[in-house]
């Protein structure tokens, strides 16, 4: 089987994924922002911009699969370096989402099975979701995408009474260099849409990924749900605030009657089950880019041992992931740099040989 | 596995020996063991003929009146000696009968003597003449059995392909609808017709159907129902990857939108691909209505469809996971009313499951004398008498009802069986994990759907992946909205280009 995935669905699968990576990354595993959480996701989407639009400045003027037009351009080992290298990134990241979904899983009621049991569970959903091939992940992440407006509004419309423009202050939350922290961490989690952009084939709706669309779709979205999330409840400096109090502030807030959690449930889950999914697939895409040969459910099955290998470990805590997250933001820049530079050298260099013939 | 018998000379060709060529036909069709098979003996004009046909099959009334009688009036002096000659002679002046064909293969002749044509061997001719003769008994068209309607068509197709032709040509009545002719069954070969409109239909889906039929190695396919399985594209999945239909406007209509229409003997239903899942959704009457009524049926169907496959396994999750979520009056209620039930919710959802099946199973297969004393069981022993012992509670009564209620709004039978199973599937998820248990089923079914194909065309379009469609997918809006064919018809379709000005 060839891991594929056309660009049409690629861009749906970015910006569902993107945005849930940021909303779960700063909501949960950022609490130190406070208020400033929306103004992080914000800040993170403009310091990622330029690399959504030197991605759409190559695919512009290559055509084709991004990882078989960087390859041509900077050489098969250059890239492949690089893939393997955002291999073990998407790894952890997935890992420490899972250990987040099961977390929930267990905040949300099943308080008393096993992580192991509720984690089994999940891989196996997703190795069966993934085998599914981009077309179904894309396709199903843009019907997502569609209905996610209607379980937001009726959940925007039953917390409506409890928003406070007053809760958004101070606005800078703890203080700028906090706030200049999250903005890093958040880019790095916007630049996860990398993988994906580099496996995407032009499709027949969509030629390309436009990375600068889909990074601010997936800014927007995000920015607009840590707005409202903000407004909901003060900020409350001096609190643990652990990965479940988190969950608590997320999910109950104590204001509105627990029945109606269960549309956030949903949004929740399905959202951080396409995030999922969309790095394990990416992954497994990239890993089948340099072992061709191998069909493509081996290959997902290996990076979904990967992760539940790693989600068992210390790596998915949060404080690895949002370190983490900083350096995933630079390893983007410094790939485009590093390709570009290969890129231009080997173009000077051909064209010096072919003036010496 | 044992060759059929006869089998060489089955494969072989008309002599031109009229009496060899006889005795062959004899023996091929067991004569005189087989005493269906007709073979009469006249001479006529001087030349010595033999008609062969299946009583009962082919209209003997038309044989004798348009083939002996017709034979016996025409007598010239001295008939054509010279094979072709005399063909011609006998095709043009001696038969009434306006569809005729030459043949030479015993197989073929075979097929068509058995499907109720009329074969004609004279002396001299180096071929066999079919005549076209079927007059067996049928049913008439009438009501449709299993997609009724408020408005719109009553008719529905019969067990006769020839009559769903007619009926489809009726209703299409377009020189450019092809009907094109092929068998299936190596052993034991059924006719199917693929009807297509020329310049509407996708040509690379036609190919692929016909492609899919000419690779069909079964010894005898009994059915279009069987048909589909043998060509769809995943055996694995639940939901039809075709359409099956009893509707002639139904298929018409599918007609006009580029898709192929596939029409079998003795099947009254007509298969109909590519499809998405909104065809499976859609009912033959939304288009008759007012758009707004049609908009408003739809959503009463969307909904119930959603109930029906939720509805038992959030109960089983609420209430064995996230009591919390039910309010607190309600929750009294349910504890209330289980508070005397000795079994778990699992096992009480599965009982009234397994109830609802077997009741519906009954309705079906039981003679309609005394479906009515079903209705008696099923409501009230069944219902009644469970809660009255308490193995039950009345609530479980409720949602069995209403996931039932929902089932049979859907209005492709194919579907509301894959939901059935689909709802187990989120019964036991919910029972096992609660609402985190529900949503990765959902998750994980949900991309199978979205990665499902029928015939090459994704099953979630033009929605996901996008095509440009009409807005008559999840709402019918307005007639004249619908400007354009279905998103796998050729885009210049002559249906709907501009008429070039003379």
């Amino acid at each position: 089987m060839k891991l594929s995935i056309s660009a049409d669905s690629a861009r749906w699968l970015c910006v569902t994924a993107a945005t849930a990576r940021v909303f779960f990354g700063i909501a949960i595993d950022t609490p130190e922002l406070y208020s400033a959480t929306w103004l992080a996701a914000l800040m993170g989407g403009v310091l990622v911009l330029p690399i959504g639009f030197a991605a759409n400045a190559w695919t512009k003027k290559h055509s084709g699969m991004p990882y078989a037009t960087l390859s041509t351009a900077c050489g098969k080992g250059a890239v492949r370096a690089l893939s393997f290298l955002w291999i073990l990134v998407m790894t952890v990241d997935a890992a420490s989402i899972a250990m987040g979904i099961t977390y929930s899983a267990g905040y949300v009621a099943l308080r008393s099975n096993s992580v192991l049991y509720l984690r089994t569970g999940l891989m196996l959903v997703i190795l069966y979701s993934v085998s599914m091939n981009g077309i179904g992940l894309g396709s199903s992440s843009r019907i997502w995408i569609k209905a996610f407006p209607l379980l937001m509004g009726v959940v925007i419309l039953l917390q409506f009474s409890s928003y406070r423009f007053g809760f958004l202050a101070p606005i800078l939350g703890k203080n700028a260099a906090t706030l200049l922290q999250g903005a890093f961490r958040s880019a790095g989690w916007y630049a996860s849409l990398f993988p994906i952009w580099l496996i995407a084939k032009p499709g027949r709706v969509h030629r390309q990924v436009n990375m600068v669309w889909s990074l601010g779709m997936s800014c927007g979205l995000a920015t607009v749900l840590l707005l409202l999330l903000s407004m909901e409840s003060p900020a409350m400096q001096g609190a643990i605030h652990t990965r479940v109090f988190q969950f608590d502030l997320l999910f109950a807030n104590g204001r509105f009657p627990l029945a109606l959690q269960l549309p956030l449930i949903i949004l929740w889950f399905i959202s951080l089950l396409y995030l999922l999914c969309s790095e394990t697939f990416a992954s497994a895409a990239l890993l089948q880019a340099f072992l061709p040969k191998i069909h493509g459910r081996i290959l997902i099955l290996v990076i979904v041992i990967g992760i539940f290998a790693v989600s068992l470990t210390r790596f998915s805590e949060r404080e690895i992931t949002t370190f983490l997250s900083i350096w995933q933001y630079i390893a983007v820049w410094a790939s485009f740099l590093a390709l570009f530079l290969a890129a231009q050298i080997r173009k000077v260099g051909k064209s010096q040989c072919e003036n010496a013939v | 596995m044992a060759n059929m018998p006869n089998n060489a000379l089955l494969n072989g060709e008309i002599l031109g020996d009229f009496d060899a060529d006889v005795q062959n036909l004899q023996t091929l069709l067991n004569y005189p063991l087989n005493k269906d098979a007709v073979f009469h003996s006249f001479s006529a004009c001087g030349i010595q003929m033999c008609v062969v046909l299946i009583d009962g099959m082919a209209d003997s009334d038309r044989v004798s009146d348009f083939v002996l009688r017709a034979a016996q009036k025409l007598c010239p002096a001295s008939p054509p000696s010279e094979p072709q000659a005399r063909l011609k002679f006998l095709q043009e002046h001696v038969l009434e009968i306006p569809q005729l064909e030459e043949e030479t293969q015993y197989k073929k002749l075979l097929a068509s003597v058995l499907s109720g044509m009329t074969l004609l061997l004279a002396e001299g001719l180096q071929q066999a003449i079919l005549l076209e003769t079927r007059g067996f008994e049928k049913r008439s068209v009438s009501h449709t059995t299993n997609e009724s309607v408020v408005i719109g068509s009553q008719e529905g197709f019969v067990e006769s392909m020839r009559t769903n032709i007619t009926l489809l040509r009726r209703y299409c009545q377009s020189p450019q609808l092809i009907t094109e002719f092929t068998e299936v069954g190596t052993k034991v070969p059924s006719r199917v017709g693929i009807l297509y409109l020329k310049g509407v239909a996708n040509e690379t889906v036609l190919r692929e159907i016909r492609r899919r039929i000419k690779c069909l190695d079964a010894p005898c396919v009994q059915g279009i129902g069987q048909l589909q399985q043998y060509i769809e594209d995943s055996w694995m999945a639940l939901l039809p990857q075709m359409l099956e239909t009893e509707r002639p406007d139904r298929a018409v209509s599918c007609l006009l939108d580029g898709q192929v229409v596939l029409v079998m003997d003795n099947s009254p239903y007509a298969l109909i691909a590519p499809i998405t899942l909104y065809h499976l959704l859609h009912a033959s009457d939304d288009s008759y209505m007012r758009w707004q009524y049609g908009s408003f049926l739809r959503i009463i169907r969307i909904f119930g469809i959603l109930l029906s496959l939720f509805l038992p396994g959030l109960y089983v999750a609420l209430t064995l996971y996230h009591t919390h979520l039910i309010s607190m009056s309600l929750l009294s209620s349910i504890a209330e009313a289980r508070s005397s039930v000795p079994i778990p919710v699992l096992l009480e959802t599965m009982i009234m499951e397994l109830a609802f099946y077997l009741i519906n199973e009954a309705g079906t297969r039981m003679p309609s004398q005394i479906g009515s004393a079903l209705g008696i069981v099923g409501g009230l022993i069944l219902g009644q008498a469970a809660v009255a012992a308490s193995i039950i509670s009345p609530i479980m009564i409720i949602i069995v009802a209403i996931t039932g209620l929902g089932n049979y709004v859907i209005p492709n039978y194919g579907f509301s069986v894959g939901t059935v199973v689909y709802r187990l599937l989120i019964i036991f998820a919910g029972a096992i994990a609660g609402l985190y248990g529900i949503l990765l089923v959902t998750f994980a079914l949900f991309c199978h759907l979205c990665s499902m194909r029928s015939f090459g065309v994704p099953y979630m379009a033009p929605v996901a992946p996008w095509r440009p469609h009409n807005p008559d997918i999840l709402l019918r809006l307005p007639l004249w909205m619908q400007k354009t064919r279905m998103f796998f018809a050729p885009r210049n379709n002559w249906i709907d280009g501009e008429e070039e000005d003379e």
